[in-house]
């Protein structure tokens, strides 16, 4: 382990399983290319106390009753999902985002929901990681995507903004740069030529309501170990998992 | 009153029997309808309505007679091949069957000719379609005419062949007829290279930037060869230098059926060609001709005159594949049934994933199917064909233009553990795990009967927040979300006065203001606000002085904590412009 010369979280080797990890002694000070990774312990002082970089959590959705529920929403209903299942609460307001502060195992956890409106999430998801130090390759996003059928999750260790305004925002005040984790649930397309606002602000249907329910539990269980872990094989084969999990006999 | 024409009909006919008459007036017998419905009774219709638009006539009678026009599609012609071998020669051009499929031999060729060098099935062929004859030239047998147009260059008459009145006696049977015979035997290709082997041909590997130099000219170009569902075909090679003739990188694009074993094509196109493929994307492949390529030295094969018919090769779909028994697959196919396909085909395009997306698949399911729709019987048989030996598998059955596949009994997953988080309650990860002071890390605080369960970094931030205003620790949970909304758009108010609040600005000639702004933090910087007697420069500010002079104006009261509306900066630069304006 190196030492920190920085206050900062500045220095982190890769250290999760697949990766191949060289040190040199004499390249002390490269910083580790492989920004993706996971939240590695850094050593304070030497000491045995090891304090691992916090990850922030945001689902994306719309706030108020009269979205509650919608497709554009499942961002909130994983952060809900997550917090039920390691006893966070959420009784915090802050930068126009409801927070709950905790852990997963050993790791500081930060879940948010911005209570803005979905075009103007970035407002509330930057000025949060800013203060809570969270660095880019931390902040786990949650929203809703067209692209992938319904009830399918994706972990991606970055990507673009897929036409998702609330994304968009986000990318924008997170100076323009895309290389943020994210893990997209699947709404499917909108049938025929609906119009796509329409789409996305409607609520689920019943059978995609189960659909969407079992697979929020899935999605607790791969923030769970994304935020362990980091992104390993194992994210890898939960991607083929949910891609092939409603090609079953 | 509407008579339908029936019941006229049948009130005609019904008259003598019924004894109703016909042209009695209305009151006395009401119209009463039709008789009773039996069985086949709906009402005649005057003109038979055809159930099926009638049968498109073909546009011309074909001419099923002349020998000429005789192919082998849809023929009867079915010859077995019982052992592989020469099934037919000519004097040293023979048509072997064997390891490649029907391929010929023909004297002095470097290699064995096929028709397609990368489409050719593994499989051995057990019967051909059309009598065996070289597809190189005309045999003695009358054929469609797929030739070439009449000689006019004379580089075409050089090819002619010169007849000459044969010296051998006639024969036998021949009665009167003129025997001819060649004067030189008929050369059918060219190949001998001057002797230079392959390597020297392509001499030195291309560096990087040579490679990118040459294909950048043609990606948007569409000087191309297109290889389709033959594969790489025999004629295609004169094709390919004749495009390397006229530039050193002949781009190839690969659509269709070949593309699904895209490491095979590519092999065989390196391989018979004698080039080098120095770049490949997806379904293009730029190949380069080789720094010491002399066109006129080339390897000339002789071009195949026509396409000949494809062997019968033994049936893919069997009624008990792979170990299994017959219900056994027959249950398996009425699973299939109900299968979600995993990916769609499109008509002609490029299946360079179709592999490893079925070895993903199975995965997590024994069976796979890929929905066909729209491509040609012959294409996805041909898919299932080679998906069978790729990804290893059954072919189960090509119903409904679908692709089902089963894994197999020696399948082997690729991942060896068991997949990783299937199931939601884990164990070692517990909620509300609430280590007593075990491990260093985490730090327990108890807030308001709170268990907030994080580092202490994280803690001592969120702890900040709430004392400077920055955050509003709530005390209801299950707050609805329009009344969370509500206290949202609340509390911002409130917070954005803290952010968007100035340092305190404490001047030497005012004694009596207290710096009540002192109480205002800017959060993000640390800036204390001090009591003595600072002239204050403000941050980034011009206009000092007039500034300064307005501090003493409405500095009077003692200001809350609470910004008051009067009191904000923005109020000050207002009431600065107002005085300016006054003056």
């Amino acid at each position: 382990m190196l030492h920190a010369a920085s206050p900062t979280p500045g220095f982190c080797l890769s250290s999760s399983s697949n990766l191949n990890c060289r040190s040199y002694s004499t390249k002390a000070l490269v910083r580790a290319r492989f920004s993706v990774c996971c939240s590695v312990g850094e050593s304070k002082n030497g000491a045995t106390k090891v304090e691992y970089t916090p990850w922030l959590v945001v689902g994306l959705g719309n706030p108020g009753r009269k979205y509650h529920g919608t497709r554009h929403n499942v961002g909130f209903e994983v952060i809900d999902s997550i917090s039920k299942a390691e006893g966070i609460r959420m009784n915090t307001i802050q930068s126009k985002a409801l927070i709950g502060i905790g852990s997963i195992g050993d790791v500081p956890i930060l879940l948010a929901k911005p209570q803005t409106y979905m075009n103007f999430s970035g407002e509330s998801v930057g000025p949060l990681a800013a203060y809570y130090q969270v660095p880019l390759r931390h902040i786990l996003l949650v929203y809703d995507e067209m692209k992938l059928p319904n009830g399918v999750l994706r972990l991606q260790p970055k990507g673009g903004h897929g036409y998702h305004n609330g994304l968009k925002n986000v990318m924008g005040h997170l100076d323009g740069s895309p290389n943020f984790p994210r893990l997209s649930i699947g709404i499917g397309n909108p049938p025929g030529n609906m119009d796509v606002k329409a789409f996305l602000l409607q609520k689920f249907s019943s059978v995609e309501r189960e659909q969407i329910d079992a697979s929020l539990e899935q999605g607790v269980e791969a923030v769970k170990t994304l935020v362990l872990n980091g992104f390993s094989n194992q994210v890898y084969r939960f991607n083929l998992g949910q891609k092939y999990k409603y090609h079953k006999v | 009153m509407v008579l339908i024409p029936s019941m006229v009909i049948v009130a005609l006919s019904a008259s003598p029997l019924s004894g109703r008459n016909l042209f009695s007036s209305l009151p006395s017998t009401p119209p009463s309808p039709p008789t009773p419905p039996h069985p086949s009774s709906t009402p005649q219709p005057p003109i038979p309505i055809p159930k099926y638009p009638p049968p498109r006539k073909s546009l011309q009678n074909p001419p099923n007679n002349h020998p000429a026009l005789k192919h082998h599609h849809r023929s009867s012609y079915h010859k077995p091949v019982n052992r592989p071998g020469v099934i037919a020669s000519d004097g040293d051009r023979s048509v072997i069957v064997g390891d490649s499929g029907v391929s010929y031999l023909l004297p002095g060729a470097p290699f064995e000719f096929q028709f397609s060098y990368s489409e050719t099935p593994k499989e051995k062929p057990i019967a051909i379609r059309e009598p065996a004859f070289l597809p190189f030239a005309p045999p003695t047998m009358p054929r469609p005419w797929t030739g070439k147009a009449p000689l006019k260059s004379k580089k075409d008459k050089e090819k002619k062949v010169r007849l000459l009145e044969s010296l051998n006696p006639p024969r036998p049977g021949s009665n009167g007829v003129k025997q001819l015979q060649m004067a030189k035997p008929l050369e059918l290709g060219k190949y001998s290279r001057d002797g230079k082997s392959r390597e020297e041909i392509l001499g030195e590997p291309l560096r990087k930037w040579e490679i990118r130099m040459l294909v950048k000219p043609m990606v948007s170009d569409n000087r191309q060869v297109n290889l389709g569902r033959d594969g790489l075909t025999h004629n295609m090679l004169e094709l390919i230098h004749s495009h390397w003739k006229r530039s050193p990188v002949c781009k190839i694009r690969c659509k269709g059926v070949p593309t699904v074993d895209m490491k095979n094509v590519c092999h065989h196109i390196e391989d018979k060609t004698g080039g080098k493929i120095i770049l490949r994307v997806g379904g293009v492949v730029y190949l380069f001709r080789g720094r010491n390529y002399n066109y006129s030295t080339r390897p000339q094969y002789p071009v195949m005159l026509w396409k000949p018919a494809a062997p019968v090769y033994p049936k893919l779909i069997q009624a008990a594949p792979g170990g299994l028994t017959k219900d056994e697959a027959d249950e398996l196919r009425l699973k299939g049934k109900s299968l979600l396909p995993i990916c769609k085909l499109a008509k002609n395009g490029v299946y360079t994933t179709l592999v490893k997306d079925v070895r993903e698949a199975f995965e997590g399911s024994p069976l796979a199917k890929i929905d066909c729709k729209g491509l040609e019987p012959s294409d996805y048989k041909k898919i299932g064909a080679k998906l069978k030996d790729l990804v290893p598998c059954v072919l189960l059955s090509f119903d409904d233009e679908q692709i089902l596949m089963w894994r197999g009994n020696d399948w082997k997953p690729m991942f060896p553990q068991s997949p990783p988080f299937s199931h939601p309650s884990e164990a070692g990860i517990t909620e509300d795990s609430v280590s007593t002071g075990e491990t260093d890390d985490d730090n327990e605080s108890e807030q308001e009967g709170n268990m907030v369960n994080t580092s202490p970094k994280m803690l001592s931030l969120w702890k900040h927040a709430i004392e400077s205003s920055k955050a509003l620790l709530l005390d209801d949970f299950n707050l609805g979300p329009d009344a969370l909304l509500e206290k949202v758009e609340e509390f911002e108010g409130v917070s954005q006065v803290m952010e968007h609040s100035y340092p305190a600005l404490i001047l030497s000639n005012e004694n009596g203001a207290k710096g009540s702004m002192a109480s205002f933090e800017d959060g993000t910087e640390d800036s204390c606000s001090s009591q003595d007697g600072l002239t204050t420069e403000d941050e980034g500010d011009d206009d000092d002085d007039s500034y300064n002079d307005f501090l003493e104006d409405d500095m009077f009261d003692v200001v809350e904590s609470y910004a008051e509306p009067s009191s904000l900066p923005i109020d000050f630069v207002v009431n600065k412009l107002k005085q300016k304006r006054e003056e």
